[in-house]
């Protein structure tokens, strides 16, 4: 099912700016969108819009062609799984999955197979009698989950399902939504400030700030050629490192192109000194002062805080971009003014 | 390290003086609160004697249990007794069926004149009876029901205080749960009955105690909005159990006697909801 924002602008009443103007998205028929940013960039925004919780202040949405601007949320044929799952307290796993059915005047014994079917789908059958209070936050998220299957609707609206999680808890629930997704196959539209989420959930990433899509494409294509310093500094753990140039441009490269040591031959040459060296595992997370400012690179070599460092990073692995943080493929040249950060 | 060290003014935090003045307080409140409780259940049992002495008698030298029975006859309990069940069970259904809709739509939906609407709600609770009651007889004298049930359920079926509790916790109901229930297909109606209300139950229940017991104990609106006995209510008939006729003195026993009738009830459910009216008035924000 493919649901298109056409024009859409958005103000709440009291404000005097809108949160997002000429706001358009279209999100294919089954694919697996992420909708990606910080905090207030609008993401959760978009999201309740499509749902129908959140009244568009001009604009169309559309979802199958049909315009749904001023459908009632449940008359969308979407189901949504929220943040603080939104169980109902009072009725059981069975109750709360139940509701929605009982609403839509579904026969009580294709009502009864379904329920059965998504119980066992989210491994609850064996709970299907308790109340939310006696599960644990994992379990709450599964009966949020098979809620919104059980109703088989045309897409899934998720709004920062896993945050309440703790990190173990949420890296299952990531693969198990993964599955779930592969095995129903229908539109996923996902909400995340996490873009680890993101880049391993997604077939589609739609990065947002400030209101405003800045790319719309792949987790490869978003992190490989991101469409401007944004994006670039916003995908990747850690982002890019832009340093900006007297000419008005910025040079860019990711945190595991730089090498250490003195090298040869084409690309940006920087020195500095260690200032952190945190553990990582597989690598070392560095910072380094390069006297303009502080870079964070990864690399497996070992370094002393306080090292003085020269760092190489080749041609190839350097990004370009203009004086408006737009990806370029002119190469930007000038002395290297200050390490630069988009939110500063 | 000098941030480390201890405040001169440093005080312990559970003292001995301190404990032992919180128990002298917390018990003279309790003697307080709980010795004209006691007084009446006592006096109940007493003798003509011992009841009108003049020195306290705080225990009974001969237990007298026909008081009870004298009571209930002197003040044809039966009678007003009814008449109080059907009034007060009736202005908590009426009550309850106004004020949990209103309360709701003032908690979870947004509409015109929401707030001076709801402030002309609360100031029901600052106005004195006193000052309405005039106007209200005169109504209901002009509108022919003065003396009737309907009357005296009606007057009591709006309750400001019972919408603002309620409402205030509808407001604590977190919103996803409304909006899960909306994209499930639910209506308003739906919301608030079958997602909502089991939520607040225990606010409904303690409201609606609260409203039985107002109507149940009223002793004002019992005389001032009637002419004649007929809807009467028992504390009206308690009442009557002072005014001695043919020059006898009035046997006080027989009072306390159905004074403590009057209350067993409502003691009772409040010893059986107890932790419930607790919990509701800590849920919806009464503290």
């Amino acid at each position: 099912m493919a649901i298109v924002m056409k024009d859409i602008k958005k103000q709440y009443v009291g404000t005097t700016k809108p949160v997002m103007e000429h706001f358009d998205l279209t999100i294919e028929d089954g694919s697996f969108t992420v909708l990606l940013g910080p905090s207030g960039c609008g993401k959760t925004t978009a999201l309740r819009m499509i749902a129908g919780l959140e009244d568009v202040t001009d604009g169309r949405i559309y979802i199958d062609e049909n315009d749904v601007t001023d459908v009632d949320p449940g008359d969308r044929n979407i189901a949504m799984v929220f943040q603080n799952y939104a169980i109902y307290p009072h009725m059981t796993v069975r109750g709360n999955i139940e509701f929605g059915l009982k609403n839509y005047k579904i026969e009580k014994e294709e009502i009864k197979q379904r329920v059965d079917y998504v119980l066992a789908l989210t491994g609850l059958s064996e709970y299907s009698e308790r109340k939310p209070a006696q599960l644990s936050g994992g379990q709450r998220q599964r009966v949020a989950l098979a809620r919104a299957i059980s109703k088989s609707p045309k897409a899934f609206l998720m709004d920062e399902p896993l945050s309440n999680l703790d990190a173990k808890l949420r890296t299952q629930m990531r693969s198990e939504m993964i599955q779930l997704y592969n095995r129903l196959k229908c539109t996923f539209i996902y909400v995340t400030h996490d873009q680890t989420e993101a880049m391993t959930m997604g077939t589609d990433i739609v990065v947002i700030y400030k209101g405003v899509i800045q790319q719309h494409g792949t987790p490869e294509e978003v992190y490989k050629s991101p469409a401007n310093l944004f994006v670039a500094q916003f995908i990747g753990d850690p982002g890019m490192n832009a340093l900006k140039l007297s000419s008005g441009g910025f040079v860019g490269f990711k945190p595991r192109e730089a090498q250490i040591g003195a090298a040869e031959g084409d690309g940006l040459k920087i020195k500095g000194k260690v200032l952190t060296r945190e553990y990582m595992g597989y690598d070392y997370m560095i910072t380094i002062d390069i006297g303009c400012g502080n870079i964070v690179i990864r690399n497996k070599q070992h370094v002393e805080v306080d090292q003085e460092l020269d760092l190489f990073i080749p041609q190839t692995a350097l990004y370009y971009f203009d004086e408006n943080q737009n990806r370029t493929e002119t190469v930007q040249t000038g002395s290297v003014a200050e390490v630069f950060h988009v939110d500063d | 390290m000098d941030q480390f060290k201890k405040p001169a003014k440093y005080k312990k935090k559970n003292s001995l003086v301190g404990k032992i003045l919180e128990c002298l307080l917390l018990a003279f409140l309790f003697i307080l609160f709980v010795l004209p409780f006691y007084y009446m259940v006592i006096s109940s049992f007493k003798t003509t004697i011992e009841a009108m002495a003049t020195k306290p008698v705080f225990w009974p030298s001969k237990w007298v249990f026909t008081n009870f029975r004298d009571a209930w006859k002197e003040a044809n309990f039966s009678k007003y007794g009814l008449n109080s069940i059907i009034i007060s069970a009736s202005v908590v259904v009426t009550c309850l069926a106004c004020s949990v809709p209103a309360a709701f739509a003032f908690g979870r939906l947004q509409f015109k004149f929401k707030k001076p609407l709801f402030a002309i709600i609360l100031s029901d609770m600052m106005v004195p009876v006193q000052c309405i009651f005039l106007p209200l007889f005169l109504i209901f004298a002009k509108l022919g029901i003065l003396n009737t049930y309907g009357s005296m359920i009606l007057l009591f079926t709006y309750s400001g205080s019972t919408i603002f509790f309620i409402r205030n916790a509808f407001m604590q109901v977190n919103n996803e749960v409304l909006e899960a229930a909306r994209l499930d297909g639910a209506s308003e109606l739906t919301v608030m009955f079958k997602v909502t209300f089991p939520m607040v139950k225990p606010v409904v229940v303690t409201m609606a105690l609260m409203a039985f017991l107002r109507r149940w104990n009223d002793y004002f609106w019992n005389l001032s909005l009637t002419t004649n006995d007929k809807v009467r209510t028992l504390p009206y008939a308690i009442n009557s159990l002072n005014n001695a006729t043919d020059g006898a003195l009035p046997r006080w026993e027989v009072t306390m006697a159905g004074a403590t009738l009057l209350m067993a009830p409502m003691l009772i459910a409040y010893i059986f909801a107890n932790k419930q009216i607790k919990n509701a008035f800590v849920y919806s924000g009464i503290k």
